[in-house]
């Protein structure tokens, strides 16, 4: 029972090391609030899965029509770089950010 | 009275309906109004997200959103039913209103307004229904009423003057035949020659033949059925005078006469009797063949008279009671007879029934 414990609770840790450094640290660099980002994309996007994907897409192929980011962001870091992220760790990253920043069991 | 229910009853329907239409546009308009203010709200908490949690409640209505895949973000719904494709709705005592949003506000597709569902307004409908459909229904049928007996005056005239026509010719004609029968009756036959004789027969029968038509005019005419004089009387001695009173007919025809009569004590009004037993035998002369045959036979509770006539079609027995229904034109007469038979067996609560065949004959069973 406490290896299983230990053993979720390091995987756990080793998602989120893999969404700090591949996520946080960046945008902490680059001053973009994840959280403002977040509810711009889920203004447009709405459901979990339509995000998820939609964001996987970007991620791929980010385009400035497509972007859900200030025009000063865009201006800044033009042209957009495509993330360098094997899809399955990309996928995780994306999932982790939802986990983090959702509405849905978070309203009083 | 068909046609005026039909009438009330789609004015009825035609007045709910447009009612309930007017009823869920004053609910979608009311509604409408709170999804734009939830929507304010909500906009304001996306933009205000996390440091206010709150979802904006209201205690003039409870909301709900959901993300575009039907996921409940969040609720204060009463109601457990929710459908995504209809615009209102009403379920479990609430109005549900649904907008579908075009920014996606705390990742919301779909706001949910519900609002207690105000039953004054329907059962005013409804009261509003029974109350003037009644007053439009009595008032068509009086309407009715009088348009009716307007249109059907004329023939109601006619009839009341055949009928006062019929009455006063049928009592013109009792003292005449009475007159006649009286002097036939006095007219002594003794000195009279054979083919005189025969010619006076011929009165007597033609007289007691007018006599019959004159008692069942009276009858059904002048009488009321329900004013009768019962007295208990054998029903053979009233059979054996009835035949008596036709054997003259039956002579002419040369028809011979059978029966087998046990006594039989019954209870009620012996004209009655007579009328029905009469006009039995008469149509049994009448439409009998020359040197015919009539057997009548009162046994164990049960008169069968028997002719060996005309008869009947199969199909026509049924209507062969009937108010001036007649089947052969070749004799005389109203086609009263056997309405009244039947009208006075039916009176005694008798079981009346008849077989015939064509060329073979009638037979009437009645049972007590």
């Amino acid at each position: 029972m406490v290896k299983k414990l230990i053993l979720v609770i390091f995987f756990t840790l080793m998602l989120n090391a893999d969404f700090i450094t591949d996520c946080v640290a960046c945008h902490t660099k680059k001053r973009v609030n994840l959280r403002k980002t977040f509810m711009n994309a889920l203004l447009v996007y709405g459901g979990e899965n339509n995000f998820k994907t939609a964001l996987f897409y970007y991620c791929k192929n980010p385009q400035p029509m497509t972007s859900v980011m200030s025009e000063e962001f865009l201006k800044k870091y033009l042209p957009l770089k495509i993330i360098q992220i094997e899809d399955i760790e990309l996928k995780e990253d994306i999932n982790e950010y939802w986990k983090r920043y959702k509405i849905k069991e978070n309203l009083k | 009275m068909l046609l005026v229910t039909t009438l009330v009853v789609s004015v009825s329907i035609i007045y709910y309906n447009s009612s309930k239409e007017r009823i869920n546009i004053q609910y979608k308009s009311l509604m409408q109004e709170f999804a734009s203010l939830q929507l304010k709200r909500l906009k304001w908490l996306h933009n205000h997200y996390p440091k206010y949690k709150k979802y904006p409640r209201d205690n003039r209505f409870n909301s709900a959103i959901y993300d575009l895949e039907y996921d409940k973000i969040f609720s204060t719904l009463k109601s457990e039913q929710i459908y995504f494709n209809k615009r209102l709705y009403f379920t479990n005592g609430y109005a549900i209103y649904v907008e579908l949003l075009s920014d996606y506000y705390l990742g919301a597709k779909y706001l949910f307004i519900e609002v207690p569902k105000n039953g004054a307004l329907i059962l005013k409908v409804y009261k509003n229904i029974v109350i003037y459909g009644l007053l439009a229904l009595v008032i068509l049928y009086i309407i009715g009423y009088y348009l009716a007996r307007l249109f059907i005056k004329p023939m109601r005239d006619s009839i009341e003057l055949l009928d006062c026509f019929i009455k006063d010719t049928t009592h013109e004609i009792n003292t005449p035949i009475s007159i006649i029968n009286s002097n036939i009756e006095m007219l002594k036959k003794d000195n009279l020659e054979q083919k005189d004789k025969k010619k006076i027969d011929r009165i007597k029968i033609a007289s007691r033949t007018l006599e019959n038509i004159y008692k069942d005019l009276k009858f059904t005419t002048l009488e009321n059925i329900d004013k009768t004089a019962n007295l208990e009387f054998n029903l053979k001695e009233l059979i054996e005078e009835r035949v008596e009173y036709f054997t003259m007919h039956m002579e002419s025809k040369k028809i011979t006469k059978e029966l087998y009569l046990d006594d039989f004590k019954i209870n009620g009004d012996r004209e009655l009797y007579a009328r029905m037993i009469d006009n039995i035998i008469s149509n049994a002369i009448k439409y009998n063949k020359i040197f015919g045959k009539i057997i009548i036979i009162l046994k164990d509770g049960k008169l069968i008279i028997e002719d060996s006539g005309v008869g009947l079609e199969e199909k026509n027995i049924s209507e062969i009671f009937d108010r001036y229904r007649r089947f052969n034109d070749s004799e005389g007469g109203f086609g009263i007879g056997l309405s009244i038979v039947k009208r006075i067996v039916d009176f005694y609560n008798l079981d009346i029934k008849v077989e015939s065949k064509r060329d073979k004959g009638t037979r009437f069973i009645i049972k007590w």
